[in-house]
């Protein structure tokens, strides 16, 4: 019976095991027993993964419309993603546990495990429908905040992850044709992805990645969606989406030039938009983006140091931005707002909260002792050394920019700067307990001695990059010391800058970018044309009318039976002379012969 | 709206003692921004001379240079931060700008 379950258990992908909680999640009504439910099912995925079978090799399969579907296959690089999922699905139950939202807790599981799921499939088929679940379910976490805005914004985001969607299966269905078969093994053979000269469908893969990984001018979704969640909504969807689009680009495009500037040009620009943007959750959504572009452009130098960066970013990324989206969250569910014009001082009576946000804030600028220094070091590192001076200066530019958005900001504008006069009560338990067990791991994976790192470099695809990285380069004095030059000026400016008054005060407002070119231009042009045709289109509907009508009662008098053609001996004497014509050309077709 | 849970939240009109001031009370101390600034002055002043005793290994030969990272921080920095009062004059509107209709909200 022990021995049943655990072979169940390692050959079952354990996203469904977190999709089977979600929908139990639903049903089950009573607090304590749902509890149990969504901390479990993340808890018992994370067994399963710890138990899985053969590396490279499905362990579930199915056959379907001639199509073999491979629903379980463990990489290397998808025990990283899909670990860092397990624990943010988990961290994220917790988080949740004060609300009584059957619903979001339901949508919030199903869309992890359909991002899990989607992380240790096997063929493109298998990737395409979790792709879309994934889509599909997270939708619910915005419309759930129940505003007006929330709900436009969450059908934008629908219509554009769909979107994506589509051109996966556009992808998809070019690869069918080039290699008769959408499994990975056929064509990604040793680790080497798709090429965009060589594989036609390899441009459709590229765009519907782009679109979920939040490519520079595709990425207005996220800033626009995240923020108008509802506070746990925002925590559960910063972890997977973009993240699955890091790993499906590790997986398919390693090495592609083209990332390492759409990478890079995601790490900068997000920068100055995050300055002047006064909601913090979406201060929150642009750092998002440039972090993603550490990750992209990782993927794009395409070395096995630089894929390792890849991979650590993405684990720790996961971490410590769902950290710092707890923390706001928290703030928003106690304050109702998080918009740093009306924040401030919050210290006081949320102390544990700013810890918290802190210890985020520290690891996402990569301080030295959290996680994000083990991780963005590599991939800057690989940059390093491969002397891309100008992407090199672009992420450490990108890196400062990290400082202020993320590491300065957030917190200061929250937690300290003016007094508010706000005094609400310290977060729930669980949201404290959910930010602790982050705060955690952001501590334990960076801080040397404890193991954390050792184990974080242990899990990454290239096992021996990794540990002469460690041994050698990450720890060193020099590296430390430029790292800590980089930060700690970097926090010199902040405080010269606003000692001396030069550093933008917050204000309400909002901060146009691309999505302007759709939601103005674009929208109020489609509606000029709805109501143009409004107007034009019935009578220009009865004018074509009137001439179809004329034209055809034209030629039925002219070609019917009764037809001027068929009347009098003109018609008949025309019908002999045919005839008689046809069949002399075929008397004479007959005596010239072939030749 | 619909999950938050703001009925505790009250406007402060006299002073009193938090949890949170056993942490961070020394912040709103009104020499603190001052402490703060000497600190961090201090500590940059400290690895600015650490440049010049340790040897870096660079593969970007730009970096080379004494003092690179500290300089392209502070001014990577500065630069951000300034930027914003031009792009803030080209980029901002006010906050019912894309949903006039529905007037203002909260939640972004």
């Amino acid at each position: 019976m022990g021995e049943g379950l655990m072979s169940l258990l390692a050959h079952t992908n354990p996203g469904f095991i977190v999709i089977l909680a979600g929908m139990l999640a639903y049903v089950v009504r009573p607090s304590l027993p749902r509890a149990i439910i969504t901390i479990g099912g993340p808890l018992l995925g994370l067994a399963a993964l710890v138990l899985h079978g053969a590396i490279s090799e499905p362990l579930a399969t199915l056959r379907m419309l001639d199509l073999t579907l491979v629903l379980y296959q463990v990489e290397r690089a998808s025990i990283v993603f899909g670990l860092a999922f397990l624990i943010a699905a988990t961290v994220n139950s917790i988080y949740a546990l004060h609300q009584k939202d059957p619903l979001q807790d339901s949508m919030a599981l199903i869309y992890a495990g359909a991002a899990i799921a989607a992380t240790f499939a096997g063929d493109l088929m298998t990737v395409f429908i979790f792709w879309e679940l994934t889509a599909i379910s997270s939708v619910f976490l915005i419309l759930k905040s129940g505003t007006p805005e929330a709900y436009k914004a969450s059908m934008r985001y629908l219509g554009i992850q769909i979107f994506s969607g589509v051109l996966l299966l556009m992808g998809s269905a070019f690869i069918m044709g080039e290699f008769g078969t959408l499994e990975f093994d056929a064509f990604l053979s040793d680790g080497e992805g798709l090429s965009l000269s060589d594989d036609p469908g390899a441009i459709f893969l590229l765009v519907a990645l782009g679109i979920k990984a939040a490519f520079p001018l595709m990425h207005n979704w996220l800033q626009d969606s995240y923020p108008k969640a509802t506070p746990t909504g925002a925590v559960v969807l910063s972890a997977f989406t973009t993240k699955l689009a890091v790993y499906a680009l590790l997986r398919f495009f390693p090495g592609e030039d083209a990332l390492i500037w759409i990478g890079a040009i995601m790490t900068v620009f997000p920068v100055f938009f995050a300055v002047i943007e006064n909601d913090l959750r979406k201060v929150l959504a642009y750092s998002l983006n440039n972090q993603v572009g550490f990750m992209v452009c990782a993927i794009g130098i395409g070395t096995p140091l630089a894929l390792n960066g890849a991979a650590a970013h993405a684990f720790c990324h996961i971490i410590y931005k769902g950290l710092l989206f707890m923390s706001m969250g928290a703030v928003m569910y106690r304050t109702g707002t998080t918009k740093a014009t009306e924040l401030g001082g919050l210290y006081r009576t949320m102390p544990f909260t700013a810890i918290f946000c802190i210890i985020g804030a520290a690891s996402i600028s990569a301080f030295p002792l959290f996680s994000g220094f083990v991780a963005k070091s590599l991939t800057m590192s690989a940059v390093g050394h491969e002397h891309m001076t100008v992407i090199w200066m672009m992420l450490l530019f990108a890196s400062a920019g990290v400082l202020e958005h993320s590491g300065i900001k957030i917190p200061f504008f929250a937690f300290f700067a003016h007094d508010s006069g706000k005094r609400p009560k310290e977060a729930p338990f669980n949201m404290l307990l959910a930010m602790g067990i982050a705060a955690f791991f952001c501590v334990w994976l960076g801080f040397p001695f404890l193991g954390g790192t050792e184990f974080l470099y242990g899990l990454l695809p290239y096992q021996e990059e990794a540990s002469a990285y460690l041994d050698q380069s990450l720890w060193t004095t020099d590296h430390v010391l430029t790292q800590m030059q980089l930060l700690v000026f970097a926090a010199l400016a902040f405080i010269v800058l606003n000692r001396v008054k030069l550093y933008p005060p917050e204000k309400r407002g909002v901060v146009l970018d691309f999505d302007w070119v759709y939601r103005r231009p674009l929208y109020y042009g489609l509606v000029w044309v709805g109501d143009v045709w409004a107007k034009v289109g019935p009578a220009m509907t009865g004018a074509a009318q009137r001439l179809s009508r004329k034209v055809y009662d034209r030629i039925e008098a002219t070609f019917s039976p009764q037809g001027e053609l068929s009347r009098g001996p003109l018609s008949a004497g025309m019908a002999i002379w045919t005839s008689i014509v046809l069949a002399v050309v075929m008397v004479l077709a007959l005596i010239a012969g072939p030749n | 709206m619909s999950e938050t849970s703001t009925d505790e939240l009250t406007p402060d009109t006299k002073p009193a003692k938090y949890s949170g001031d056993r942490y961070f009370g020394w912040t709103s101390h009104p020499k603190a921004g001052l402490i703060i600034f000497i600190f961090v002055g201090v500590l940059s002043l400290g690895l600015a001379v650490a440049d010049f005793f340790v040897h870096r290994h660079e593969y970007i030969h730009i970096a080379e240079f004494k003092m690179f990272y500290a300089l392209y921080g502070f001014i990577a920095f500065g630069g951000v931060v300034l930027s914003g009062w031009p792009l803030r004059k080209l980029l901002g509107r006010p906050e019912n700008y894309y949903e006039p209709e529905e007037g203002e909200s909260d939640n972004g």
